[in-house]
């Protein structure tokens, strides 16, 4: 047997190297593979850094403009409870720490055919896979005299920053008896349960600092998440503070005049002094430019991969995507986020994708110490995410104090560990 | 190029290399691991059971890290026939098969 020079044994190395980089780390002709991430919220941002925990050798890029995330789960602390907004807050820092490549622009074009991604400053960056994740944008569209000047006047609050220290600010100002309406629109909308944790919050606020005031709820629906929770908690907490109209009552608000401050349903003209004007979303703003939402506003999606259904090579998760039974929430969003860079990871790797369950986890707070939660359990089959029979629901109707205290404070505990985990 | 230079390596750039190519090698068994089904399964645990967040109760929602694969197994066995009472453990755990429940509990004691 010839013995080995040096040579063969590096030519040896070098090619057993290649074929194991080609099958572990995902290359394509000796280059990395190249995912593209648009969006660094709960979804977004979990997706890129799990695909770099996943397979380090994928060029991973992350598209977000902002410098810094605000976060929407547990504003409504903000709101008349006093939580600093620095508690919101979180940096970008440890995409880039984890090899993440950060660029601080906008996505403004998406080139299917040519996998390519246009940023606001005009560069171009190519793709293998294109995942997006740009939650959602407010329809302006649909509601009479609500546009993006009218929200500085009837603020929205429905993605966290400026607009949701207006609201809090409004708040502060109003006079002891003033009245303070909440508009909510159809679904789907981003957190389901939101607007009545909210509308509880803001009742607690109003039963400390303002008792004579009042806090109408002016719904676009029947009904709601978590309502009897909610509407037994409203009526032991806050007695009459908050007045409830959903859509048979005539309550669903059709255009509002933010110079009057009235809201105008069809057959009424409400004079209020703060109005929270939840306009009706759809998925955020690329998405709509892109076409890879349809008609509805929404992204369609393959459930068990989240691959676009109307774009190859483009996944989309967290509020954007239609996702069925999973709701439009920050847990959802981090879940599915974690599923799609698994999913994306063994595509790259030439291997099948598999079927896997997914949870979800809301909690309300309806004073600070008082914490009501529902929670599901989902499968994909062909096309959608379907709620597992017999498994998920709400916290009980009847419960003890000791019961809603702690739940308030696991409620606080998942902020602190999902936060940790997509930001930390 | 690297492949013409090779015939000139010295023992410590082979040394060096191998070791490279070891640590190639582990980093594509854990990925290999770390794309399984299960692996999958139990992900979405980690929102609140990860390995940052400190639990002040005992009962909450704490990280995993510190109980064994068989202790998380009893415990989701438990929430699941209700012989255990919790918040949302109850009702999620009611999602799983046995078999389901196995495997997570493996994957979640080495988080």
């Amino acid at each position: 047997m010839k013995h080995l020079d040096r040579r063969d044994i590096v030519k040896g190395l070098l090619i057993t190297m290649a074929a194991g980089l080609s099958s572990s780390c995902a290359t394509i002709s000796g280059a990395p593979a190249r995912v593209v991430v648009i969006g660094g919220g709960f979804a977004g941002m979990s997706c890129a850094r799990t695909l770099k925990k996943l397979s380090p050798s994928l060029a991973v890029t992350l598209v977000e403009p902002k410098q810094h995330y605000i976060a929407c789960p547990f504003s409504n602390l903000v709101i008349g409870n006093g939580r600093p907004m620095a508690a919101q807050t979180f940096s970008y820092d440890r995409a880039s720490a984890d090899g993440v490549n950060h660029i601080m622009q906008a996505a403004t074009a998406i080139d299917a055919d040519g996998h390519q991604v246009t940023l606001a400053d005009g560069r171009r960056i190519d793709y293998d896979r294109l995942v997006l994740a740009p939650g959602i944008s407010l329809n302006f569209d649909v509601l009479e005299g609500y546009d993006q000047a009218a929200a500085e006047l009837m603020p929205h609050a429905w993605q966290a920053g400026g607009q949701t220290t207006l609201l809090a600010r409004q708040l502060a100002a109003m006079q002891n008896g003033g009245t303070v309406a909440i508009s909510v629109p159809e679904n789907p909308y981003r957190c389901p349960p939101g607007p009545y944790e909210r509308a509880s919050l803001i009742a607690h606020y109003l039963k400390t600092h303002k008792p004579n005031s009042k806090l109408l709820v002016l719904d676009s629906k029947e009904r709601f998440s978590k309502q009897a929770l909610f509407m037994a908690a409203w009526k032991s907490e806050f007695g009459d503070i908050i007045e409830w109209q959903g859509l048979n009552d005539g309550a669903k608000v059709i255009s509002v005049d933010p110079a009057a401050m009235t809201l105008h349903t069809e057959f009424d003209r409400i004079k209020v002094d703060v109005a929270n004007i939840i306009p009706p979303q759809r998925a955020g703003k690329i998405a709509q430019l892109s076409g890879v939402a349809n008609a509805t506003g929404w992204c369609p999606i393959n459930a068990a991969t989240f691959e676009s259904t109307l774009y190859a090579d483009i996944h989309v998760i967290g509020d954007a995507a239609i996702a069925n039974a999973m709701p439009k929430s920050a847990f959802a969003a981090n879940t599915q986020a974690k599923l799609c860079a698994l999913q994306i990871a063994r595509l790259l790797n030439g291997k099948k994708p598999i079927e896997s369950k997914l949870i979800n986890t809301c909690y309300s707070l309806v004073t600070p110490d008082y914490g009501i939660s529902v929670a599901g359990v989902y499968q994909p089959d062909k096309e959608r995410w379907l709620a597992i029979k017999g498994a998920g629901g709400t916290s009980p109707l009847l419960a003890s104090r000791k019961t809603r205290r702690i739940e308030a404070q696991y409620a606080r505990q998942w902020y602190a560990s999902i936060t940790a985990e997509v930001f930390g | 190029m690297l492949l013409n230079g090779g015939y000139f390596l010295s023992r410590r750039v082979l040394r060096a290399m191998a070791l490279v190519f070891a640590v190639s090698l582990a980093g594509a068994v854990h990925a290999d691991n770390s794309l399984d089904p299960a692996t999958a399964m139990a992900s979405a645990c980690s929102s609140c059971h990860s390995a940052h967040s400190v639990s002040s109760d005992a009962e909450g929602p704490g990280s995993l890290a510190a109980l064994t694969a068989n202790e998380i197994e009893q415990a989701l066995l438990a929430f699941r026939s209700g012989e255990r009472v919790g918040t949302l453990m109850n009702r999620l755990a009611r999602g799983y098969s046995d078999d389901e429940i196995t495997a997570m509990a493996r994957v979640l004691t080495k988080q």
